[in-house]
C-alpha cells in the first residue's frame, strides 16, 4: 500500500492545475479555520471564568454625591437600612470585580524589596460577606477588629490562595505580615479565588481584600449587595429604590446585577465568536462538499482505468485505498502548508489586532480533524469506484 | 450576437446536466460574495471620512509639555492638550474654525411635584466653531456665539434624545435646566446626528455613547463639578493633580480641532514648533518640540478607531471568498474535462477554439450570475445581522444598495477569472484526443 505512494503521486502531477487548486484551496481553509476556531475558544474560556464572587446572587449601585447636595445619610447608616431590606443578605460599600480597582505593591520586607502586584479591593465592614467570598484557611474578617477609614495602621486582611502560593510558597499565610507604601496588612485568611477582571492567568488571581470602618462619611461610590438565593434583581431595585429615597440628591448612573454586568462584559466578544463560528460553519462545509464533489467527478472520468485495473486483478478494497490515499496527498499538502499560513495569519494578527499566540497544539490537532474530515468525503465516492463492475464498465464506453 | 445567445444556451443545458454540481458552485459562490459583501460593507461604513470630504482639512494639533522619561525614545505626544496651550493655540488658529473642547459627567437636577431626581448627563464643553466644524444640525433653534463663549453665557444645547425623555420631543427653546446647582436655558435642539466615528473624541472609543447636553467652553469651566470623571490624564505628583484641578499645568484634558487651508496648514506647523521652543526657553517644557498636526483621517488610523472586529470579520470572510472561488474554480475544471468528448465533437464539426472557449466561459459566467445574485441576498442579510450585534458602531453599518451591486460585479468578475484558465485548456486541447477520451 504503502508502495503505490509515489505512483499515486506521479499520476496526480498530470492534473497539475486541479491539484494545485485544491492544494490551495485547503491550505486557506485550514489557515482560516484554525484561526477562527483559537478565537473562538478563547471566548468560550473567557465566559466560563470565575471571578470568585458570589455572582448569582450581587448587584452594584454606583452611588454619587453630587455637587449641591445637601448633607446627606452617612455610609454606615445607608448599609444599615439596606440590610433591613426583603432579599438582602449582605451590603458593603467598596469596589467589585470588573469595576475599576486599584493596584498595590505588596512584599514581606518591610523595605518592599522583591514586591509583587496585587489588585486591592477595599471595603467597608461586611464587605467579605456581601461579596460572598469562599475562605478556606484561616478565618474571614470580622466586624470586630476594623481600623477606621483613613488610618494607616495594620490592617487585617484575605488574599487569595494564587497570590499566597507566590509570597509563601508551601506553608500557609496565615498569621504573616505583608507591607506596603505607607501600610501593612495582617493575613487573616485565605479565599479561593478573587479575580479583577475575566482573565485566566496566574496574575490576574493576586488579590488583597481589606476592611475599614465606614462611619460618619458620606462619600459616593459602589455599593455592592448581596441578595438571598436568586433574588439578585429584587435586592438591586429595593436597593436602588432605599437609597433614592435616603438622599434625593445622589445620582445613581449605573445599577446592574454582576451577572448582566459580566454578561455585558463579554458580549462584544460573544457576537464576534457567533459571527466566526457561522463563517466556520460555511467554510468547512463547502471545502468537504469540494473534496467530496471532486473525487466524485474525478472516479467518474477515470472509470475505464478502474475497470481494466479490476480485469487485471485489483482487488476492490485496492481501488478503496488508492483513491484514499490519492486524498490523504493531496488534503496533507493542503494542511502543510496551511500548517505555516496559519501562523503567518496569526502573527500578523497578533501585530494589528492584539491578538495572542496560537497554541501548536491547536494547529495540530486541527491538521488530524481535517484529514478526518477529508477521507470522510472522499469514502462514498471511492466506494462507489470500488463497487463498479470491470466488466460493465468497458461496455459503457 | 446570435452565437453569443447560443453559447448561453449551451452552457445552461451544461450545468443543468449536473444540476447537484452546479447548484454546489452557485452556492459556493453566494456564500462567498455574501459574506464578503456584508463584512466588507460594515468595514466601509464605519472607516470612511466621518467629516464627509472636510476631514482632510480638518486638523488636530497636538504640542508635548510632558517631561522627559528616564528611558528616552522619542514618544508621541499626549492626545489632549492643557488649558494653558490650549487656549494659546486656539489664539493662533482662524477665526471661525476652531474649536476647544472636552467632555464630562455633570449632574442633572430633575425636579417635579412628587420628587427629586438627580441624572449624571455626559456633557460637552465646545466653544461656538463647534457645531458648524462637525457638521451638526439642529431640529430646533441653533448654537451660540462667540460673545456667549467670552461672557460665559448660561446656556446649553442638548441632544434629541435627551429632549425626547424631558420635553417629549417638543421644541423647548427657552426652558430651564438646572445643572449642579446653575440654571441654564436651553438655546437649541439637535437632530439626529451620527458623525461616524466621532472623530471630536475619540477618547471613550470611536462609536461611544453620544452627548446629551453641549455647554460653552467656559461657562462649563465656572460650573462646580468633579472633573475626575472626564478624560483628565496627570502626570505629576502635586495634591492640584489628585484634584483634577483643570489649571493644572500638568494635566491634560482639552481638544483642539482646527480647520485650515494647503497655505494656512505649514504656517500654524511652524507656530506649534515656535511655541513649543519658547515654552522649553522659558522653562515651562523639558522636551524639544515634539509637535503633531494630522488631518482627521490620520488621527482616526492613529487611535485604530476602526474596530478590531469589523476587521477580523472582514479578512475571514475574504479567506472564505478565496476558498469559494478556488473551489468553483477546480469543480469548472473537472467539469469540462468530463464533457470533454462532447466538446471534441463540436471542435470535429466545425466550432473554432475561441467557440469552445466562449461556450465555457458563457457557462462560468452564468454560475457567477447566479451565484452573485444569491449572494446579494446573503449580503443583505449578512449585513443585517451585524447591525443587530450588540456593538455601539452596529446602528451605524448601513445597508448600502451600490456596495450590494458591488459584490454582485465582483462575483461575475472572480467567476469568469476562475473560468479562463480551464475553458483555454479545454479549448485548446487537440479535438481528437477530446473525443476519444473517455
Amino acid at each position: 500500500m504503502v508502495s503505490q505512494v509515489p505512483q499515486i503521486a506521479r499520476a496526480l502531477k498530470k492534473h497539475k492545475g486541479t491539484v494545485a487548486l485544491l492544494v490551495g484551496l485547503i491550505m486557506v481553509a485550514f489557515a482560516v479555520i484554525t484561526n477562527c476556531i483559537f478565537m473562538i475558544g478563547d471566548v468560550v474560556e473567557q465566559a466560563q471564568i470565575s471571578t470568585g464572587v458570589d455572582e448569582k446572587n450581587i448587584a452594584i449601585i454606583q452611588d454619587i454625591a453630587i455637587v449641591g447636595s445637601k448633607s446627606g445619610v452617612p455610609v454606615a447608616e445607608k448599609l444599615a437600612e439596606l440590610k433591613r431590606l426583603p432579599y438582602v443578605r449582605g451590603a458593603a460599600f467598596g469596589t467589585s470585580p470588573l469595576m475599576s480597582f486599584n493596584t498595590l505593591n505588596v512584599s514581606l520586607k518591610s523595605n518592599l524589596e522583591n514586591a509583587t502586584t496585587v489588585r486591592l479591593f477595599l471595603g467597608s465592614q461586611g464587605y467579605s460577606n456581601a461579596l460572598g467570598i469562599k475562605v478556606v484557611a484561616g478565618r474571614n474578617l470580622d466586624d470586630l477588629t476594623v481600623p477606621d477609614y483613613g488610618s494607616n495602621g495594620e490592617a487585617p486582611a484575605l488574599i487569595t490562595e494564587a497570590l499566597d502560593y507566590r509570597l509563601f510558597g508551601t506553608i500557609s499565610g496565615v498569621g504573616q505580615l505583608l507591607y506596603a507604601q505607607g501600610s501593612s496588612f495582617r493575613v487573616v485568611g485565605i479565599m479561593k479565588d478573587l479575580r479583577g477582571r475575566l482573565t485566566s492567568d496566574a496574575e490576574g488571581s493576586f488579590s488583597l481584600l481589606t476592611i475599614r470602618r465606614f462611619d460618619r462619611q458620606d462619600m459616593g461610590g459602589l455599593y455592592v449587595i448581596r441578595s438571598v438565593d436568586g433574588k439578585a434583581k429584587q435586592g438591586l431595585a429595593e436597593g436602588s429604590r432605599r437609597l433614592h429615597e435616603l438622599n434625593p440628591y445622589h445620582a445613581q448612573p449605573y445599577a446592574s446585577t454582576f451577572l448582566d454586568m459580566k454578561r455585558e462584559a463579554i458580549a462584544r466578544r460573544v457576537a464576534l465568536a457567533q459571527v466566526l463560528a457561522l463563517l466556520v460553519i460555511v467554510l468547512t462545509a463547502i471545502t468537504c462538499f469540494t473534496i467530496g464533489a471532486m473525487t466524485s467527478l474525478w472516479v467518474r472520468q477515470r472509470r475505464v482505468q478502474i475497470g481494466i485495473r479490476r480485469a487485471l486483478g485489483a482487488t476492490k478494497s485496492s481501488i478503496l485505498t488508492y483513491f484514499l490515499i490519492e486524498n490523504l496527498l493531496v488534503v496533507g499538502a493542503g494542511t502543510s502548508l496551511g500548517f505555516l499560513l496559519a501562523f503567518g495569519l496569526n502573527a500578523t494578527a497578533m501585530h494589528y489586532l492584539e491578538m495572542t499566540r496560537l497554541p501548536f497544539a491547536y494547529c495540530v490537532s486541527s491538521m488530524a480533524l481535517v484529514l478526518i474530515l477529508s477521507q470522510f468525503s472522499a469514502i462514498g465516492p471511492a466506494c462507489k469506484a470500488s463497487m463498479q463492475a470491470p466488466a460493465e464498465v468497458i461496455r459503457n464506453q | 450576437m446570435n452565437l453569443f445567445g447560443y453559447h448561453l444556451r449551451l452552457g445552461l443545458i451544461s450545468l443543468r446536466r449536473n444540476w447537484l454540481l452546479s447548484l454546489l458552485m452557485v452556492l459556493s459562490v453566494a456564500f462567498g460574495i455574501g459574506a464578503f459583501a456584508a463584512t466588507a460593507g460594515a468595514l466601509t461604513s464605519l472607516s470612511g471620512d466621518p467629516l464627509k470630504g472636510q476631514g482632510e482639512w480638518t486638523f488636530h494639533p497636538q504640542v508635548d509639555p510632558t517631561p522627559i522619561a528616564k528611558s528616552e525614545p522619542l514618544f508621541d505626544p499626549p492626545d489632549d492638550l492643557t488649558l494653558r496651550d490650549a487656549r494659546a493655540l486656539y489664539s493662533a488658529a482662524p477665526k471661525g474654525h476652531r474649536v476647544m473642547t472636552s467632555l464630562n459627567w455633570l449632574p442633572l437636577i430633575l425636579e417635579d411635584s412628587h420628587k427629586t431626581q438627580a441624572k449624571m448627563a455626559v456633557t460637552r464643553a465646545a466653544t461656538a466653531d463647534f457645531f458648524k466644524l462637525f457638521q451638526a444640525t439642529f431640529l430646533y433653534g441653533g448654537g451660540w456665539s462667540e460673545s456667549d463663549d467670552r461672557g460665559k453665557s448660561q446656556v446649553i444645547v442638548i441632544s434629541r434624545a435627551l429632549n425626547q425623555s424631558l420635553f417629549g420631543g417638543h421644541n423647548s427653546v427657552g426652558e430651564h435646566v438646572t445643572i449642579s446647582e446653575r440654571t441654564f436655558s436651553i438655546i437649541g435642539v439637535l437632530d439626529e446626528w451620527a458623525l461616524v466615528p466621532r472623530i471630536y473624541d475619540l477618547n471613550d472609543g470611536a462609536f461611544a455613547e453620544p452627548e446629551q447636553i453641549f455647554m460653552p467652553f467656559d461657562s462649563w469651566l465656572s460650573v462646580p463639578q468633579d472633573y475626575g470623571y472626564g478624560p483628565m490624564n496627570c502626570w505629576a505628583n502635586e495634591q492640584a493633580d489628585r484634584d483634577h484641578n483643570p489649571n493644572s499645568e500638568t494635566c491634560t484634558w482639552v481638544q483642539l480641532w482646527v480647520q485650515l487651508s494647503d497655505s494656512e496648514r505649514p504656517v500654524y506647523l511652524r507656530f506649534l514648533n515656535n511655541y513649543s521652543r519658547d515654552q522649553k526657553a522659558s522653562g515651562r517644557y523639558e522636551r524639544d518640540p515634539n509637535v503633531r498636526l494630522p488631518n482627521a483621517l490620520a488621527w482616526l488610523a492613529y487611535k485604530r478607531a476602526i474596530p478590531n472586529a469589523i476587521k477580523i470579520q472582514y479578512w475571514v470572510a475574504l479567506g472564505l471568498l478565496i476558498v469559494c472561488l478556488l473551489s468553483t474554480a477546480a469543480l469548472l475544471g473537472v467539469k469540462f474535462r468530463g464533457s470533454f468528448p462532447e466538446l471534441g465533437l463540436r471542435r470535429a464539426l466545425g466550432a473554432s477554439r475561441r467557440d469552445i472557449f466562449s461556450q465555457l466561459l458563457a457557462e462560468g459566467g452564468l454560475v457567477g450570475i447566479c451565484g452573485g445574485l444569491l449572494g446579494l441576498l446573503f449580503g443583505f442579510l449578512g449585513l443585517t445581522v451585524l447591525r443587530h450585534s450588540p456593538e455601539g458602531y452596529a446602528r451605524y453599518i448601513d445597508l448600502s444598495i451600490s456596495s450590494l451591486f458591488l459584490s454582485l460585479g465582483i462575483s461575475v468578475f472572480c467567476t469568469l477569472l476562475a473560468t479562463i484558465i480551464p475553458a483555454a485548456r479545454a479549448a485548446g486541447a487537440p479535438p481528437y484526443q477530446q473525443l476519444v477520451s473517455n
